[in-house]
C-alpha cells in the first residue's frame, strides 16, 4: 500500500513537471476565464429587455406575466408577436417570450408550451437568456406540479438566477480542465511502454492493475486540485458562487475524470505509437473543447452538428456542472448526465482493457 | 546448491528459434556469464528467466520457485538491469530509487546504496540529465534496492567507454563479494574472462559450450593464435600442413591458425609466404582466449 501511494505520488510530481499539461488543462481554462470574464461579465448585468407576447390572455399567462415583470434582472416589455420580434431583429429586445393561445389549456391537460426567440448570434444574450428563462420555466414546472398554487411564481426564483456570461462559464471551463487533464493518460501510457519503462517495471512484483490505479488516482486527484484552483479564482476575482453542494460538485469532478481517463485509454489501446495517439487525443479535444457547451451553448448548434454535441461525454460534465455551480441542483436532477458518463465509463474501459498491450 | 535451474528451455519466434532446449544450472554465490553474438538468443533466455517472457517449454527454477507459476514471488527476489533501461525523465535519481524501492517487500539502506554506486552528487539530478555511466549506475542501484539474491544484467558494460566500463566490473565484484549471485550476458570476451566463474557460450539459440573460461581454453588443445591476412597466390589448404597447427579457420582473406608450438608454425608461415610471394599483413599472435573458443566451435567470431 505505501508502495502504490509512493506510485501515485511520483506520478502526480511527473504530471506538474510537465508543462504541456498544466498549459493545457490549467492554463487554458485560467486564461479563458480570465479574458472571456474581464470582457463580458464584470458588472453585475443590467437587466435585459424581455419581449414578451401574451395571446393565451388567460389566468395562468397573465400571472406568469406579472412574475416576469416584478424580476429585477428583466424589463419585460409587452406586446405582440410581429412588434416584438421586430424589436428583436433590431436588437432593441434581447429575448421574445411569446405565450401561444391555448396555453392554460394545454397546462390542465398536462403539457403546455413556451415560445422563446434570441439572436443566436449574440452569445452573452444567448447564454443570459436561456439560463432566466430555463430557470422561469423551471420554477413554473416545479409549481405547477408539487404546490398547491400552480401559479404563483416567486420573485426569488428568478433573482436567484441573474447570470452573467462568467456564471455560466466558470463550470464549463472547470469541465474543460478536466477533458484536458485526463485525455492524455493512455499517451503517457504506451510513451512508456515505448520507451521500455513499462519492460522495466515488468520485471518488479507491480502488477499492471497497480500501475493503472496508481495513474488514476493521480490524474483524479491533479483534476481535484485544479478545479478546486479555477473555482477559487471565479470566486475572487469575479464573485462566481457555488450554488449546489461541494460534495456532489466533488463527485462529478471524479466521475467526469475517470470518465475522460478512459477515454484516453481507449486511444491508448487502438493506437500502438504515442506520437499518432496524441494527435488523435488532440483531434477528439479540439472539437469536444467546443462543441460541448464549455464557452457557449450548444444546444442550439446547426442540427448535423448535434448527433456530435449528444455524443461527447463533456456535454453531460457541462451540463451537470452548471447545475450543481449555478442552479445548485441535488444530483437526482440530473441523473441522465451521470447515467451517460458512467456508461462511457464503463464501456471503454471494459474495451481497453480487452485491447491493451503491454508490450 | 543450484540457485536457478534452467531446463529444456525453448522459445521460437515464428520460425526462428531464440532458445533451443536450452539447460543449466547457476550455483549460489557464482558470476555466471552467458557469452555469445548478437541475436544467440542471450536476452530472451535471461527474460524468461526474470518472468518478463514465457518459454514455449520448459522449466525455470529460481530460488527453488517455478518461474512460470509465481512470477511475482520470483521478481521479489531478483534484481534486473535490462539490456538498455530508460526510467521517467521528470523524475529526479533519488525519486526514482524510492519509486522502485516501493514496489518491493525487502528493501536496503538507501543512503548507502546511493554512495556505494557514487550517485550521492547526483541524487537531486533529473534522470534526464545524467551521462551514460551514470545512468547505468543508477539502472544497478535499481536492481540493488530489494537486497536481491540472484542479480541479472544484461549487457550491462554495452555502450560504455573505457572507464566506465571498469568502474562497473569492479561494481560487479564488490557486488560478488557480498555474496550475490549473478547472471550476466555479454559480447566481450574479455568481460566473460575477467568477471565469470562460469560461462556459457550460446549461438542461434543453443548453448554450444559451458565451463570456467579456464576450462573452455583448455579444452580447446592449443595454446595460442596466429591471426593474419594474406595476399593472392596461396591456397589456403597449405596452411593445413603447416608445422604444429591444430586447425585452421579462414574468412575470406583473414585466417586463424590454432597451434600448440607458435614459434614453428610461424616460421612455417613466413616460408611458405616467401615461396608463393604473398603478403602477409595484420599478423598477430596471442594466448588462447574466449574469442578462440567461440571461433573454434562456430567458425565465426563473436562481433560479426
Amino acid at each position: 500500500m505505501k508502495g502504490f501511494w509512493r506510485l501515485v505520488h511520483c506520478q502526480m510530481l511527473m504530471l506538474w513537471r510537465n508543462k504541456e499539461y498544466l498549459v493545457a488543462s490549467f492554463g487554458i481554462a485560467f486564461v479563458s476565464m480570465v479574458l472571456f470574464g474581464y470582457l463580458f461579465g464584470v458588472e453585475g448585468s443590467s437587466p435585459f429587455s424581455l419581449g414578451l407576447v401574451d395571446e393565451d390572455r388567460s389566468t395562468t399567462s397573465s400571472t406568469l406575466v406579472e412574475a416576469l415583470k416584478i424580476s429585477s434582472s428583466l424589463d419585460v416589455q409587452q406586446g405582440e408577436r410581429e412588434n416584438e420580434l421586430e424589436g428583436l431583429r433590431s436588437g432593441k429586445r434581447r429575448v421574445v417570450m411569446v405565450i401561444p393561445s391555448g396555453f392554460e389549456d394545454g397546462l390542465a391537460r398536462g403539457g403546455s408550451r413556451i415560445d422563446v426567440y434570441f439572436d443566436q448570434g449574440n452569445m452573452v444574450a444567448a447564454t443570459q437568456a436561456r439560463a432566466v428563462i430555463q430557470a422561469i420555466v423551471d420554477g413554473l414546472n416545479r409549481q405547477l406540479t408539487g404546490a398547491l398554487d400552480p401559479i404563483t411564481i416567486k420573485e426569488e426564483g428568478i433573482t436567484a438566477k441573474r447570470l452573467r456570461v462568467i456564471d455560466s462559464l466558470t463550470p464549463g471551463l472547470v469541465g474543460m480542465m478536466i477533458m484536458w487533464a485526463n485525455m492524455f493518460v493512455g499517451v503517457r501510457l504506451i510513451s512508456w511502454r515505448e520507451r521500455g519503462i513499462l519492460k522495466r517495471l515488468g520485471v518488479t512484483p507491480l502488477r499492471p492493475f497497480n500501475l493503472i490505479s496508481s495513474q488514476i488516482v493521480a490524474h483524479v486527484i491533479l483534476s481535484f486540485l485544479q478545479a478546486a484552483l479555477l473555482v477559487a479564482i471565479g470566486w475572487l476575482l469575479f464573485k462566481v458562487s457555488v450554488q449546489g453542494s461541494y460534495l456532489t460538485l466533488s463527485f462529478m469532478i471524479a466521475l467526469g475524470s475517470l470518465c475522460i481517463l478512459s477515454l484516453g485509454y481507449i486511444i491508448g489501446s487502438f493506437i500502438k505509437k504515442s506520437e499518432s495517439a496524441n494527435a488523435v487525443a488532440m483531434l477528439i479535444s479540439f472539437p469536444m473543447m467546443f462543441l460541448s457547451g464549455s464557452y457557449f451553448p450548444t444546444d442550439s448548434a446547426p442540427s448535423f452538428i448535434q448527433p456530435l454535441v449528444k455524443l461527447m461525454p463533456l456535454t453531460y460534465l457541462n451540463h451537470a456542472l452548471r447545475e450543481i455551480i449555478n442552479n445548485g441542483s441535488a444530483l437526482s436532477s440530473f441523473r441522465t448526465d451521470i447515467f451517460v458518463l458512467l456508461a462511457w465509463t464503463l464501456g471503454s474501459l471494459v474495451l481497453s482493457i480487452r485491447i491493451f498491450r503491454w508490450q | 546448491m543450484a540457485i536457478i535451474e534452467v531446463a529444456g528451455l525453448c522459445k521460437s519466434y515464428g520460425k526462428v528459434k531464440a532458445a533451443h532446449e536450452v539447460t543449466f544450472n547457476v550455483e549460489d554465490g557464482e558470476v555466471f556469464g552467458i557469452l555469445g553474438p548478437n541475436g544467440a538468443g542471450k536476452t530472451t533466455t535471461l527474460e524468461i528467466i526474470e518472468g518478463l517472457r514465457t518459454a514455449d517449454s520448459g522449466s525455470v527454477r529460481v530460488c527453488d520457485i517455478d518461474v512460470l507459476k509465481e512470477k511475482r514471488a520470483v521478481q521479489e527476489l531478483i534484481g534486473v538491469q535490462l539490456q538498455s533501461t530508460t526510467l521517467f525523465d521528470e523524475l529526479t535519481v533519488m525519486e526514482t530509487i524510492h519509486l522502485f524501492q516501493g514496489l518491493f517487500s525487502k528493501k536496503v539502506n538507501l543512503t548507502s546504496l546511493v554512495t556505494k554506486l557514487a550517485l550521492t552528487d547526483k541524487q537531486k539530478s533529473p534522470v534526464k540529465e545524467l551521462s551514460g555511466g551514470q545512468k547505468q549506475r543508477l539502472a544497478l542501484a535499481l536492481a540493488l534496492v530489494n537486497d536481491p539474491k540472484v542479480l541479472f544484467l544484461d549487457e550491462p558494460t554495452t555502450g560504455l567507454d573505457p572507464q566506465a566500463r571498469r568502474s562497473v566490473w569492479e561494481l560487479v565484484q564488490e557486488i560478488r563479494s557480498n555474496g550475490k549471485t549473478i547472471v550476466l550476458t555479454t559480447h566481450y570476451m574479455e568481460e566473460a574472462e575477467s568477471l565469470c566463474d562460469r560461462v556459457a557460450v550460446m549461438d542461434h539459440g543453443k548453448i554450444i559450450a559451458m565451463d570456467t573460461p579456464r576450462q573452455l581454453i583448455k579444452n580447446l588443445g592449443f595454446d595460442n593464435t596466429i591471426e593474419f591476412s594474406i595476399g593472392d597466390g596461396l591456397d589456403v589448404r597449405e596452411l593445413e600442413k603447416l608445422p604444429s597447427v591444430k586447425s585452421v579457420h579462414n574468412k575470406e582473406k583473414e585466417h586463424h591458425l590454432f597451434t600448440q608450438d607458435p614459434q614453428a608454425t610461424l616460421l612455417g608461415l613466413m616460408r611458405l609466404a616467401q615461396e608463393r610471394s604473398a603478403a602477409i599483413s595484420d599478423l598477430r599472435v596471442h594466448t588462447a582466449s574466449l574469442e578462440d573458443v567461440f571461433i573454434s566451435l562456430t567458425g565465426r567470431r563473436l562481433r560479426e
